[in-house]
């Protein structure tokens, strides 16, 4: 290091010390801190940051020999550093994970799950068991879901349709002065509407009978009008007085809903001869609802529940904990799930009640809502290292590469030891990465990484952008995911993220980019090869573009940002001690007027440090607009999309990005770290980084990086695999 | 050097016991008790509210001190409830800025602004800050009602990305934290809240329904009971931290449903805006104060905190004509139009409020009305959203002391010397509250 003390200690001495670094003091520190102090030197002098435009220039062989001592003290000392393993807190079920895991063991879907409060993210993903908080309204919301996946896994339906019947005079006044009843009957004598809820305990045809009568009075009939959900199904004429069934047959989907019948066309003619004559009303008996329909089909992942219906509540218990609990069964918990269920029969409940109450306890159970990973058998002294248990590991990989519960074939491969080598992890972690299920990697990793996820929020003006809707959201949200999973599924080198020569679209994503051809509702590859450079890789997906936008305008700074914490995994840095005015970009009409604010706030020192990298990132990307179009300015002429980067490296406009970033190996290096931090649930420490660059930049050498590679290192790692004892 | 007597906005009870006289006590409790027994002593009730980016500080301040004569434009739609109202100004939350943390100041907003302590900087590992002032009275009165506190938000979490420059989005989205390291969750679907106090309104549950349903529930509660015992003596160190924030909630939820076992309480009716669109914020803000109103009312809970927005909320208001991001407006740079934006937004928040503090004003409680008998305050944890400032804060202290005036602290007196008033009315014992010097002198 002999380089890196000449050339650099004159001004990170002792007494100048500047930017809090002490060259001598941090080569003789720690492994640790020395190792990472090398790396931080290295990436800042090949990026060109040091040394600075006002110090001696470094000529090119100072510089390359420079990088050359620290690369190979790196390569030397890194693989002798010892990570410890650390301990993970428990980690409670994501939204995502509780969903995941309840389609996959019982196939149903509970929009319940909806209701949960958000879950608190810790370093951008929802897998961080410190960040997750757990508070009775948590509670709340995981019983209730609980009863609502029980009643659709213990079904009473004996075959034959399940009829709901609504009294008229039950149900309750939704718009209209009143209404009033007679002999069980509502009666509607002025214009209005009244309506109830009822449950569909699964989607299918549904029919819907309307028993009503009327009287009559003026020129037309009694009119009538039958509403689903607010949508009006049917204008009906009522013109018998004696209640007769008026039915709708219609399909219906899993859930609450509401009918609501209304009385649209009240007529009063006081002087008319005939007493009969004088007054329009409806009157509603009572409104049926039948279905499904059709004759429930278990979903096959529910099949074991038909064998539940002969055993006894304690094989049933079994059965239930074996799934739920992913694998750990102990006496005691099927015990007390026995219990319950013999309590609600001999409370009057039926079998399928009791089975239900069952289902509905394993699921609130802290076995099931967190990920515990129990301690080991053998004393260890505190802070020894031991293998994670075999089916912690397991449900570690499930988690990680499927979002869910392991299922039984991995249960298997944790109970005959195969998970027992380092070897054994990583073959069972690539046949995982085979199965579909490992498509979750990109809407739950890649969704967060990239803040995909964020898309819901953004409300660019409608004004502004019009036909920004749901629909749009959703199809950029799934152009970039199939980037991912075209790079992930096909083996490619995972740098083709930034620079792929195609992309997926819709119908809607074509025209919103001005793609021409014929496209249809689903995706499909569009080659772009030959063609405008504008969406080819990440950069130019209208995603993240949409993302990091304000309402009305772009925002250079919070892209550049996203670049930098995301791409790069370098989180700007801290402004000066007394200086914690940051301010956002000024309101500006236009972008060169953006550009020139922003030079105006980079001239203030204390704002410079993080935004000069930032902004140019940002402002490489100004041919895009708030929601990600291409634009241009008010003559049609380009707009300036070129920056200069504190390095004095000349940054052309996305294509330039593009390159800068493929070339740079932090992009690699910012993917592994956050995978690992995905995957083990907690920040990577300073040694652990160094290990992660150091094996990503090995991997580098030796040729293309795939997906599968990064997936290979993060289950091999010590994190993955080992832990600290705790007594 | 100057003597606590300069410092104006100390409270007398503290400035007494500062010079060792402790003798002004129990005169002033005997005081209380006299009040109270002019009529039936209505629960004391209290919220607070959260509002996020600061406010437009030449249009909330009041010119004068003392006396409420000419409200600003902002406080304007105050006017009704006037005689209410303590404005004050030079209140600070030190534990918001940065002390050498760096960028952050919205997420330190959120997280010292009940807990008036200085967070942790972390994106995710060992959050740190504080107990909040609203659960720490929780822990004390809250087991006299249903639930112990209410938390509603406006806006649920960020679903993805760091909240806010390196701090783990707990420490935004929060302003409840029942212990240093544990933010309390919020609700912010109106229909649910709705829903947890006086049950789904679309349910329709018939009385032998209901009773089988908190019968099962109590059951299914019992046996997780028992299992997250059984786990915690095997686990150690954090993670039985994390199973003891389990069992508490299963053991408040269990206390809640025995007490629905035994009461027949008719719910009342679903206010219409619980039913409100999505998309239409004005009418789910409405529903929410509602619901705060009918909690009060119906004493399901004296406590409750209200975030108006996450911090650093970047909602736009496009109703109020205003498309641009509240946070992105926030930053103006004096530009008039972003000023004109934040002014709209600002005054909107608080024409909501004085409509909340009408109804309460409406309703009985005991022998006076529910305002009577109901502390709120209502703040930001930054001053000027382009400063980031976290001294001279714009606070509304309502029914915490004397109203319809004007209370200029000097600079820097803890806003937990406020908590420390608020605390003290609600019949707490606490004599400090995070960094709190003494109490607020109110009158």
């Amino acid at each position: 290091m002999v380089v890196v003390e000449q050339r650099c200690a004159e001004c990170h001495d002792e007494s100048a010390h500047k930017g809090g670094l002490d060259i001598a003091h941090a080569l003789r520190a720690d492994p640790a801190a020395r190792l990472s102090a090398i790396s931080e030197i290295r990436d800042r002098v090949r990026a060109f940051e040091m040394p600075p435009s006002d110090a001696d220039p470094m000529t090119e062989g100072e510089r390359s020999a420079l990088l050359l001592a620290c690369d190979a003290t790196l390569a030397r000392e890194v693989p002798l550093l010892k990570p410890s393993p650390g301990r993970v807190t428990v980690r409670r079920l994501s939204r995502t994970h509780w969903d995941r895991c309840i389609e996959d063991l019982f196939g149903v879907a509970s929009m319940r799950a909806n209701a949960f409060p958000a879950d608190d993210l810790g370093y951008g993903f929802d897998s961080i068991g410190d960040a997750m908080s757990f508070s009775t309204l948590h509670l709340e919301a995981y019983l209730a879901a609980a009863e609502d996946v029980a009643a659709q896994v213990f079904v009473d339906e004996d075959g034959t349709t399940p009829v709901r019947t609504i009294e008229g005079e039950a149900m309750d006044l939704v718009r209209g002065p009143g209404f009033g009843s007679d002999s069980d009957v509502a009666v509607l004598y002025a214009n209005a509407t009244i309506g109830a809820a009822f449950d569909a305990v699964r989607e299918g045809t549904f029919r819907i009978s309307v028993h009503a009568g009327a009287s009559q009075a003026g020129d037309a009939p009694t009119r009538m009008m039958v509403a689903l959900d607010g949508r009006e199904l049917a204008q009906i004429d009522v013109t018998q007085r004696a209640p007769k069934a008026e039915s709708i047959t219609l399909p219906i989907g899993t859930g609450k809903h509401r009918i609501e019948v209304a009385f649209v066309n009240d007529f009063w003619d006081p002087d008319n001869p005939d007493p009969a004559r004088r007054d329009r009303n409806l009157f509603v008996d009572r409104v049926v609802i039948e279905g499904p329909l059709e004759p429930r089909v278990a979903p096959p992942q529910q099949q074991w529940i038909a064998a539940t219906k002969t055993m006894t509540f304690e094989a049933g218990a079994r059965a239930i904990a074996a799934r739920v609990f992913r694998g750990v069964v102990d006496a005691e918990h099927v015990r007390r799930l026995a219990k319950i269920a013999q309590q609600r029969t001999e409370a009057g409940g039926t079998r399928s009640e009791a089975m239900r109450v069952m289902l509905a306890a394993a699921l609130t159970s802290p076995r099931f809502l967190f990920r515990i990973e129990p301690p080991s058998q053998a004393k260890l002294a505190e802070g020894a290292i031991e293998p994670v248990p075999p089916l912690a590991l397991a449900s570690r990989l499930s988690f990680f590469l499927w979002s869910s519960c392991l299922d039984e074939e991995l249960l298997a491969a944790a109970r005959n030891g195969e998970l027992a080598s380092t070897r054994g992890v990583r073959d069972r972690a690539m046949r995982m990465l085979a199965d579909p299920r490992a498509d979750r990697i990109a809407s739950d990793f890649a969704g967060q990484w990239l803040e995909l996820r964020s898309l819901d929020s953004r409300t660019p003006d409608p004004a502004m952008f019009p036909g920004f809707d749901d629909a749009l959201r959703e199809a950029m949200r799934r152009e970039t995911e199939l980037l991912f999973l075209a790079v992930m599924r096909e083996g490619r080198d995972v740098r083709d993220l930034l620079d792929a020569d195609f992309t997926h679209v819709d119908a809607r994503l074509a025209r919103f980019y001005g793609i021409e051809g014929e496209f249809s509702d689903a995706f499909s590859r569009v080659s772009l090869a030959n063609g405008s450079d504008a969406r080819r890789g990440l950069l130019g997906h209208a995603s993240w573009l949409a993302v990091t936008s304000n309402p009305t305008r772009t925002s250079p700074v919070k892209r550049g940002k996203w670049v930098m914490e995301n791409l790069l995994d370098q989180a700007p840095p801290p402004p000066p001690p007394g200086n914690a005015i940051f301010g956002d970009e000024q309101s500006v009409a236009t972008p060169a007027g953006l550009r020139a604010q922003l030079a105006a706030h980079r001239a203030r020192s204390e704002c410079a440090g993080c935004h000069e990298r930032m902004d140019a990132f940002g402002f490489a990307l100004e041919q895009y607009d708030a929601i990600g179009r291409h634009r241009f300015g008010p003559d049609g002429e380009p707009i300036d999309a070129s920056s200069t980067l504190p390095s004095g490296v000349r940054v052309d406009g996305v294509v330039g990005l593009r390159t800068l970033l493929r070339d740079d190996p932090a992009f690699l290096r910012a993917l592994l770290r956050k995978l690992f931090v995905y995957a083990v649930g907690r920040d990577a420490s300073v040694v652990e980084r160094l290990v992660l660059d150091a094996s990503i930049d090995r991997s580098a050498m030796l040729g293309p990086v795939r997906f599968a590679d990064l997936i290979g290192i993060v289950v091999e790692s010590d994190a993955f695999r080992l832990r600290e004892a705790i007594r | 050097m100057k003597s606590t007597f300069q410092n104006r906005c100390l409270d007398r009870r503290t400035v007494l016991r500062g010079i060792g006289a402790c003798v002004s006590l129990p005169f002033l409790d005997a005081m209380e008790r006299a009040v109270a027994s002019r009529g039936v002593a209505a629960p004391r009730r209290t919220l607070f509210v959260f509002a996020p980016n600061g406010k437009k500080m030449d249009e909330w301040r009041p010119k004068s001190e003392g006396a409420l004569k000419q409200l600003p434009f902002l406080l304007e739609p105050l006017a009704p409830v006037r005689d209410h109202i303590a404005v004050i100004s030079g209140l600070a939350l030190d534990g918001g800025r940065a002390h050498g943390d760096g960028p952050g100041d919205h997420a330190r907003a959120a997280a010292s602004f009940l807990t008036c302590a200085h967070p942790r900087k972390t994106g995710g590992a060992d959050l740190e800050v504080g107990v909040s002032v609203d659960q720490l009275l929780a822990s004390e009165i809250g087991a006299s009602t249903r639930f112990p506190s209410l938390e509603l938000g406006m806006e649920r979490g960020a679903a993805a990305g760091i909240c806010d420059s390196g701090y783990s989005c707990a420490y935004s989205n929060n302003v409840s934290w029942r212990s240093k390291d544990t933010p309390v969750a919020k609700e912010t679907e109106p229909r649910a809240v709705f829903a947890r106090m006086f049950g789904d309104p679309e349910a329709a549950l018939d009385q032998r329904a209901r009773a089988a349903l908190l019968a099962s529930r109590r059951s299914v509660l019992d046996a997780s009971l028992a299992e997250a015992k059984s786990l915690a003596r095997q686990l150690g160190g954090r993670d039985r931290a994390k199973l003891a924030v389990y069992l508490d909630s299963v053991r408040e939820l269990e206390r809640r449903i025995e007490r629905e076992q035994q009461s027949q309480q008719d719910a009342p009716p679903a206010p219409k805006n619980v039913f409100a669109e999505r998309g239409d914020f004005a009418a789910r803000l409405d529903a929410m104060y509602e619901l705060i109103a009918l909690a009060f009312e119906t004493d399901q809970t004296r406590v409750a905190t209200f975030m108006l927005g996450n911090a650093g909320s970047n909602r736009s208001y496009r109703f109020l004509s205003v498309p641009e991001g509240h946070h992105d407006l926030s930053h103006h740079g004096n530009d008039p139009h972003k000023l004109a934006g934040i002014r709209a937004i600002n005054r909107f928040h608080v024409e909501r409020f004085a409509a909340f503090l009408q109804r309460l004003q409406s309703t009985k409680s005991g022998s006076g009305t529910l305002l009577d008998a109901t502390a709120v305050v209502y703040a930001s944890g930054i001053s000027d959203g382009d400063r980031h400032n976290h001294d001279d804060l714009p606070v509304l202290a309502v029914g915490v002391g004397r109203g319809g005036r004007h209370l200029v602290c000097d600079k820097e007196t803890p806003m937990a010397n406020l908590f420390v008033s608020v605390l003290r009315r609600a019949g707490s014992q606490q004599e400090r509250f995070g960094d709190s010097t003494g109490a607020l002198d109110l009158g």
